[in-house]
């Protein structure tokens, strides 16, 4: 495992075991080639990478949505079979939510398909419905939310399941600057107190020194792998006007850079 | 009622009550370019709705017309939207059915008209029946399209978030399709009253399709323009009912 990093007693919540995946048979392309990856217990993992590489295939391998052709994904020592609320996902775009329920209810669906009665989905949705604050906005319909606030509900509808992990797919990436920078925040907060152990994907260099203990970078597809990962040693909370701050943040960009020049060439 | 939502409702009723009467004063002005009897005014249209109206004879033939439309309606509706869901859900059942629906959607339900008849006979079984036909393939149709629109990811929240298929079906499928089925319930009634016209004009002594095809064998053309009238005011009495029950029972399945 070349990703996991030093110690040796480090003992991995998430391992990608020689994943290899693609759509298809034998004549399709490989997407991802050979990953390996360790995530440990509390660690909050970034992966970043051009567009198009694999980073949503991989968190799909982990969440039990595809399955690799090769090789293992484990969780806790077990091997992934399917979905469930142990790997609780906050989907990239919006349309995850349901319509025709409310912020409530929507937050409380995985309560639901548990059967908890609607008391107990009421009591265990609301520390977190005021932690970002949608406590007032409880009985109002997606529609009627802002895109800060629809990314708000995936994520209390995530952090109410308790999970192992959280896999995050890019959940700020359509947000204004303003409104990124608040959840980011949040986020930080909210992770520095339970720590669960989060896979982040971002195309946002700067959120993924923000948030990151450890930053996962793809190479371009086809055939992609995790070249490097680099460990962010900042303290917490983090601020973008630290030093240190630019440092790692230029050494990402250039790996990143160098990847989407790869991309661009192998493309033409 | 606050005043702007007075307004907001206010604004579209009176651009469509502008319609409404500027279609008329057309069709007023156009009748004076011809012969009355080959074209009859709004004005001698509304003479033989009053005689009609007062002497009962407009009701009956309201009320056959509308008990045939809605059984068929509501049975076919019923049937569609379990076979749509059934079909779009289920892979097997798709794969079954596919090339069945295939090739009846090019069989208009006009054409099943004389097999019906000789099958159920001229009375209410074999109209009630086609109607059901046509009511049924659209709802159907409409509603498998609502399953197929389901974005991919609100079943992964649902897998990802401990519901099982039953939960699923019930709880997401279902509710996701309803704009769909209602959608399919509104072309379908229109279907209906397209088969059921052609129903009564085949055989039947009463409804409105009969008094538009009696009426042209006695040239009774004011008769014609009032059954025409009747159908199109009561399909779009019961279109607007449509949309008004669902909308207060079922609004929030229709949000975006
Ligand atoms: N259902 C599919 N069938 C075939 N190929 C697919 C399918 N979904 C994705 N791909 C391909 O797999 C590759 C990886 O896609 P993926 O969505 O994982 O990329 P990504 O890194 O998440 O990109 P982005 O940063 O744009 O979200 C892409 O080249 C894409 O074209
Ligand atoms: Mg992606």
């Amino acid at each position: 495992m070349s990703a996991t990093g030093d110690e040796g007693a480090f003992r991995p919540l998430v391992s990608f075991v020689d994943v290899s995946f693609r759509f298809g048979g034998r004549d399709a392309p490989w997407i991802l080639r050979s990953v390996d990856l360790a995530i440990g217990r509390g660690e909050f993992f970034v992966l970043i990478g051009p567009s198009g590489c694999g980073k949503t295939t991989a968190l799909n391998l982990l969440a039990g949505f595809e399955h690799p052709s090769a090789g293992q994904v484990l969780v806790d020592g077990e091997p992934v079979v399917e979905p469930g609320v142990e790997r609780a996902v906050i989907f990239q775009g919006e349309d995850s939510l349901y319509p025709w329920l409310t912020v409530e209810e929507n937050v409380t669906f995985s309560l639901r398909a548990a059967g908890l009665s609607r008391r107990e989905r009421h009591r265990r949705a609301r520390p977190f419905l005021q932690m970002v604050g949608l406590a007032g906005h409880r009985h109002k319909y997606p529609s009627e939310l802002s895109g800060g606030m629809k990314q708000r509900v995936q994520l209390v509808r995530a952090l109410v399941c308790d999970s192992l992990v959280l896999l995050m797919d890019e959940p700020f990436g359509a947000l204004d600057a303003q409104t990124r920078s608040v959840l980011q925040d949040e986020l930080a907060r909210i992770w520095e107190n339970n720590r669960v152990t989060i896979l982040f994907i971002t195309h946002d260099i700067a959120e993924a020194v923000l948030l990151a203990d450890r930053v996962g970078v793809m190479t371009a597809g086809p055939e992609s792998i995790i070249k490097q990962v680099v460990p962010i040693d900042l303290p917490r909370p983090r601020s973008r006007s630290d030093p240190a701050f630019g440092a790692a943040y230029g050494q990402l960009n250039e790996l990143l850079a160098e990847e989407s020049r790869r991309a661009l060439m192998d493309g033409q | 009622m606050s005043d702007s939502s007075a307004l907001r409702l206010g604004r579209p009723a009176a651009i469509g009550l502008i319609s409404i009467v500027g279609g008329l004063v057309l069709w007023q002005a156009a009748a004076a370019a011809f012969d009355n009897v080959l074209f009859p005014s709004a004005t001698d249209t509304l003479q033989i709705f009053f005689a009609q109206a007062l002497s009962g004879e407009l009701w009956i033939h309201i009320g056959a017309s509308l008990a045939r439309v809605f059984a068929g309606w509501a049975a076919g509706g019923l049937l569609g939207v379990v076979l749509g869901l059934l079909i779009a859900s289920f892979r097997p059942v798709r794969d079954f059915f596919e090339p069945t629906i295939q090739f009846l959607r090019f069989v208009p339900a006009i054409a099943w008209i004389t097999p019906f008849t000789i099958w159920a006979g001229v009375g209410e079984v074999s109209k009630v029946m086609l109607i059901t036909y046509g009511v049924t393939f659209m709802v159907m149709l409409n509603t498998m399209t609502g399953v197929f629109a389901i974005a991919p990811n609100k079943l992964r929240a649902a897998r990802c978030f401990g519901a099982g298929h039953a939960h699923i079906f019930l709880y997401v499928t279902l509710p996701a399709t309803v704009p769909f089925i209602v959608t399919g319930l509104r072309i379908g009634l229109g279907n209906g009253f397209m088969m059921l016209i052609a129903a009564e004009m085949l055989a039947s002594d009463e409804g409105l399709g009969f008094l538009i095809f009696t009426s042209r064998l006695y040239m009774a053309t004011d008769l014609i323009f009032l059954g025409i009238l009747a159908l199109g005011t009561v399909g779009l009495i019961c279109d607007y009912g449509i949309q008004a029950v669902f909308k207060r029972g079922f609004g929030r399945y229709l949000r975006a």
